[in-house]
């Protein structure tokens, strides 16, 4: 422990430096461009910037691109909440009841809890890498496919409480996401799965060109139908803070948030995902009245937003200490790490101790830089809504298809996004719920990866999924979270006959 | 004369001019080099590390772009149909070419093959290790394959995903000497790794520069290599050869462009790749990632590249008739 407190000391001695500030501030500052640009991804940011890195101490070049990693988790979830359009799979959760919240004429109280839930979510998890990353990145190993596939079904089980309304309409878009993503190459075959020839999709049909559609395209197709009142909103300043009895209902999920998504974070692939959906989830069971998720309570905000910062610290901690990247971001980052000489590894932080702590301090400087940077800002963006429909909608529509074609300059992506908007219109005029589709679509990929890969692994034996205490652990929380939610209406139901 | 023919003139000598020109002043605007893998691989690590370096020369900076998707069927497709005008290039590889034989042996006609491309040059040329966890059993290749043979179907390997690099060197190990070993395919070298860290699989076959600091951190341990001759960086290790095994896998990376690119700029590009090769901060980068540098030219790369063509033929026909 003392190593640490010793380590970040270094850290920050190296952090402080004008030079290391100037760059995380920097990288910080696009980063949260790079988020709030709905479809460009810290992924694309970061593979940006690398070459400018490639001059740079290889301290500074990490400092500057873990800036951008963190500045998009902010900046994604502006465009959640002011515009209904998930930045990335993080902040889907985010749009659900952040954008009620806007609608509500609350943006302002959205924002700055979602950047203050954020704040301290990094912070925690700063802390956590801190004390805890040799003991961690152990664990993080022990996560083998049979791991995941706990995981992914304890997820999967999160998906159902996320949706609201009725139980077989949340079903029914969960199996619509689930099917949409077996479409695409099968990663343990090589076959391609329900493309009709279409190399297009021989990828999959990607999530965020569904996402934007089902929740942008749609909202501005669904908009046409309302009668705007919401021109009058004029906020006044002191609309733009939450008020005292949304500060006290934020601070239960900040608190459970940073926790859960920091050790969620942790889990190898690209698991962080699930950590703001998993809070959401827990928030709501946790609520006193859960069917008011979805119409904008603000623990629906700062829950989710708080364990996706949490998470992306505990997601590098697989990198910093075993040199295993958590996702494309973190690869792209092992590369940096390599051009400049750095070997990412368990000995990085014996071998090169000034990049390991510089780091992790700068990312907490990060996330002072990314408060400074959010909160004013906040004002900035309510005005946005003050635009009058008829120009923000065009907005909107453009940001959302050069958003989805800088991805992968794929038209098929903007046919998708088009026609999920369609859909999502659709879907809404019925009353679905189209989170759970994106979640569903999200992690189903993933769990059908998991289960076969540790089928071949155990040659056919499911004894595999229980022969692990992770893994049984998980599948038990799994369990009881069905017979939990079997046994709260049997319990209702019998409540009345025994109060006289 | 008649406006319209002054008109015509002009407009036919400024095309005449225009098409040199566009030679010699090319680059006019950034490049995008396709990466048809994700990123964080090898040949990502190689791509940026060109791309970052032939700026210098160039003087206009080329992006990198991840287009990824059926083991880089994807990218490389769109490569193959992209604008010829040396604005858009691609890296190659050589589990391309498996790409293009198993489309083949499925009875498909390929939607790219070699002869979509021009050769521009190629960077490295590396070979992969045979991997253990630290704490295997196994302490020679002779232990690994005579404990596969005795059980066969109980230990399984970690790729990088099918026709991946990591997935082929050991299908040729597992041909070449009748084992039943499974394989399990990752989403990339990354959890391919992690999966082997945590023994959940029992090997795999990954190159040097990701390999070598897990090597020296004690986390895995190299037992051969799957080259002609010693790796640097694993000089104690054997090759397959020497061992008895007749088993090669090498792979190769370099960088192609649309085949109707236009002559000068192919020129000028090749010229780069030679002189990026043998740029210090280039060979550096390559060096302290494990790997060593192994420039071939043009011509001398795509003979290779059709050697290794029929090379893979026979390992995937091989592979087809033992499923």
């Amino acid at each position: 422990m003392i190593e640490s407190f010793i380590g970040m000391g270094q850290g920050f001695l190296i952090a402080f430096t004008p030079q290391n500030l100037y760059y995380c501030f920097l990288g910080c500052l696009f980063g949260t461009v790079v988020g709030v640009l709905p479809g460009v991804g810290p992924l694309a940011g970061i593979s940006l910037l690398l070459p400018a890195t490639f001059g740079m101490p290889p301290v500074s070049a990490l400092i500057m691109l873990c800036g951008i990693y963190y500045g998009a988790m902010y900046g994604g979830s502006t465009t959640s909440i002011l515009m209904n359009i998930p930045g990335e799979a993080a902040s889907v959760v985010t749009c659900i009841d952040g954008y009620q919240m806007a609608r509500k004429g609350r943006a302002g109280a959205a924002l700055f809890i979602a950047a203050w839930g954020s704040f301290l979510g990094g912070n925690i998890s700063v802390l956590g890498i801190a004390l805890l990353a040799p003991v961690l990145a152990d664990f993080a190993v022990k996560f083998g496919p049979a791991e995941m596939f706990a995981v992914m079904v304890m997820a999967m089980m999160l998906v159902g409480y996320v949706g609201s309304g009725s139980v077989l309409k949340t079903m029914c878009m969960v199996m619509l996401g689930l099917f949409l993503g077996t479409i695409g190459m099968d990663t343990m075959t090589g076959y391609l799965r329900m493309t009709y020839g279409i190399k297009e999709l021989a990828d999959g049909i990607g999530f965020i060109p569904v996402a934007m559609g089902l929740f942008g395209i749609a909202e501005i197709l669904s908009s046409t139908q309302d009668t705007l009142v919401r021109d009058v909103l004029k906020p006044k300043l002191r609309e733009l803070l939450p008020n005292r009895d949304e500060l006290r209902r934020s601070w239960g999920p900040i608190g459970r948030g940073s926790v859960m998504g920091f050790f969620i974070g942790l889990l190898p692939g690209a698991a962080h995902i699930i950590a703001g959906f998993s809070s959401y989830a827990l928030e709501k069971k946790l609520a006193t009245h859960p069917e008011e998720f979805g119409t904008g309570r603000i623990e629906g905000v700062a829950g989710p937003e708080t364990a996706n910062n949490s998470a992306t610290g505990g997601a590098m901690i697989p990198f910093l200490s075993l040199g295993i990247p958590s996702g494309p971001a973190t690869a792209v980052m092992m590369v940096a790490l390599l051009i400049h000489g750095i070997k990412p590894g368990p000995l990085l932080i014996q071998e090169n101790p000034e990049v390991f702590w510089g780091v992790v301090a700068s990312m907490y400087i990060g996330n002072v830089v990314l408060l400074i940077l959010n909160l004013p800002l906040v004002g900035l963006f309510v005005n946005l809504l003050r635009i009058p429909f008829k120009l923000l909608f065009p907005i909107i529509l453009t940001i959302c298809i050069i958003g989805v074609y800088s991805i992968d300059a794929s038209t098929m992506e903007l046919w998708i996004m088009l026609i999920s908007g369609l859909v999502g219109f659709v879907l809404r005029r019925f009353r679905f719920d189209v989170a759970p589709l994106v979640l569903a679509l999200i992690i189903g990929p993933m769990m059908e990866l998991a289960f076969r890969q540790s089928l071949m692994m155990s040659g056919g034996s499911f004894a595999v999924f229980f022969g692990s205490p992770i893994s049984l652990v998980l599948l038990s929380v799994s369990a009881l979270l069905v017979l939990t939610g079997l046994a709260r209406p049997l319990l209702a139901g019998r409540r009345p006959k025994t109060n006289p | 004369m008649s406006r319209r023919v002054a008109l015509l003139i002009s407009l036919f000598v400024v095309m005449v001019i225009a098409a040199p020109i566009s030679a010699q002043e090319y680059p006019t605007k950034p490049i995008t080099l396709i990466n048809p893998l994700p990123p964080g691989g090898t040949l990502d690590l190689q791509g940026r590390a060109f791309a970052a370096v032939v700026e210098k020369y160039l003087g206009k900076p080329m992006v990198v772009v991840n287009k990824t998707g059926a083991a880089g069927a994807v990218g490389s497709l769109a490569a193959a149909q992209a604008k010829p005008d040396g604005y858009t290039l691609c890296l190659g590889w050589s589990a391309q070419t498996a790409l293009i034989i198993n489309e083949i042996l499925e009875g498909r006609k390929p939607s790219f093959n070699i002869d979509d491309y021009v050769v521009l040059g190629r960077f490295t040329d590396s070979s992969p290790v045979f991997l253990v966890p630290y704490n295997s059993p196994w302490k020679t290749i002779q232990q690994a394959v005579d404990d596969i043979k005795a059980h066969p179907g109980a230990y399984s390997y970690s790729s990088g995903g099918i026709q991946s690099i990591s997935h082929l060197p050991m299908e040729a190990l597992i041909v070449e000497n009748g084992l039943k070993l499974k394989h399990v395919p990752f989403q990339g070298g990354g959890p391919a790794f992690t999966a082997l860290i945590g023994s959940h699989v029992q090997c795999s076959a990954q190159y040097p520069g990701t390999s070598l600091p897990k090597v020296k951190a004690k986390q895995l341990r190299a037992l051969a290599v799957f080259s002609g001759q010693r790796l640097k960086g694993y000089e104690d290790v054997p090759t397959f050869k020497e061992l008895g095994y007749n088993v090669f896998h090498s792979s190769w990376v370099g960088l192609v462009a649309p085949k109707a690119t236009p002559a000068p700029i192919v020129e000028k590009l090749r010229t780069l790749v030679k002189q990026v090769t043998k740029d210090p901060a280039f060979v550096d980068v390559i060096e302290k990632a494990g790997d060593e540098v192994d420039y071939a030219d043009a011509e001398k790369t795509r003979q290779a590249w059709s050697k290794e063509y029929e090379r893979l033929q026979k390992l995937l026909s091989r592979m087809e008739k033992q499923k």
